[in-house]
């Protein structure tokens, strides 16, 4: 494309490409050291790893990994289930309704607090992850 | 290509992306409601990918190909580009918006929740207040102000991309590798692939009106040729 061929252009367009090309780099530099500096703060849920390091627990976090296979039991809607990140493992109580995507061995995003002493994370709301995989059903893709 | 060249172009996609679009859309609609499979997880919902990630690929798409015309404006003081970018800018915006109201309407069965404020939803945010502050910058001529609004958001791009990669987010990584096959199932991807054709004229034909009506509109003001 025209532009970009330097020869061409004029002293005067070439130093405004330069500027600009300087600014846009300073712009991504302070972007990247920003998004560096927030790394912590980015992130949308902890998890359960994360979680049981923190020394005092805020009153609302999120928690997020897998649901246990064969740990969920659901007594009205009264839930409890174990959540891991495949190093450690959480219980989360949970009382009202599943989200549709909820099962066994699928993600979850718990919103709530954890109890230390109980060793209990209650949640106040459930959302459902789901991975990037789209196929028809029963058929191993 | 110089200006001249890619006006000629433009004016010969006028007619045939409006085609395009009007036959490619309903055979896209039908293999996307009707032919394709329902999904193992998420069933009949999934149809809504099909709106969803187009419209994504081309609100983040359309973005950079403006970032280009605003920085050749900016280097070649070029009303050409200026105007390029300038028509490209409401296709963009619009697409955003589909994106995020697909997208709320998505999550609400799927993840049990509208909107939360994780990395990718919220750089898809910024890129839609982007849009509406070049778009309110516009002064038709060499939007200055626009272009290197337009110019300095570009960084906002890669943030989007790989939000999902480079934090927990409750957004899905992309479904598209660039060495591994795509990892949705084939009846899925024709339809995918099919939609993002109709996107693709759908944007092609409103840029090339946009562009010709904002080009005499500046012909008007200038009594010049551009």
């Amino acid at each position: 494309m025209a532009f970009v061929e330097l020869k061409k252009m004029s002293p005067k367009a070439k130093q405004r490409t330069i500027r600009l090309v300087l600014i846009l780099s300073l712009g991504t530099g302070i972007c990247l050291f920003l998004v560096g500096a927030l790394r912590e703060n980015i992130v949308y849920f902890k998890t359960p790893s994360e979680l049981l390091v923190l020394t005092n627990h805020p009153k609302k976090l999120r928690l997020g990994g897998l649901v246990v296979k064969g740990t969920v039991h659901s007594k009205n809607s009264q839930h409890n289930f174990m959540v891991t990140d495949q190093k450690t493992t959480i219980l989360v109580m949970y009382s009202g309704r599943l989200p549709d995507l909820f099962r066994e061995n699928q993600g979850i995003v718990a919103i709530g607090n954890y109890n230390d002493s109980k060793k209990v994370f209650t949640a106040t709301q459930l959302l459902a992850k789901h991975d990037q995989y789209y196929r028809p059903p029963k058929i191993t893709y | 290509m110089n200006p001249a060249q890619l006006k000629r172009l433009f004016n010969a996609i006028k007619p045939t992306s409006l085609w395009f679009f009007l036959i490619s859309a309903p055979i896209a609609l039908f293999y996307a409601l009707y032919i394709s499979p329902p999904d193992y997880l998420h069933g009949d919902l999934v149809r809504i990918l099909y709106v969803h990630v187009p419209a994504a690929w081309f609100a983040v798409g359309i973005y950079v190909i403006m970032g280009f015309c605003s920085f050749a404006s900016l280097v070649l003081r070029s009303s050409f580009y200026s105007l390029c970018a300038q028509s490209l800018a409401l296709p963009g915006c619009v697409l955003t918006v589909i994106c995020m109201l697909t997208g709320a309407i998505w999550g609400k069965p799927a993840w049990g929740t509208w909107w939360v404020w994780d990395a990718r939803l919220t750089s898809v945010v910024v890129l839609f207040f982007l849009y509406v502050g070049y778009i309110n910058f516009c002064d038709g001529a060499l939007n200055k102000a626009a272009s290197v609004l337009n110019v300095v958001g570009l960084i906002n791009v890669p943030i989007i991309k790989w939000s999902v990669d480079w934090w927990f987010t409750l957004h899905q990584p992309s479904s598209f590798f660039l060495t591994k096959k795509p990892a949705i199932a084939t009846e899925m991807l024709v339809p995918l692939l099919l939609m993002t054709v109709v996107f693709a004229s759908w944007t092609l034909a409103v840029f090339t009106r946009r562009f010709f009506v904002n080009m005499e509109e500046f012909q008007r003001r200038h009594s010049g040729i551009l």
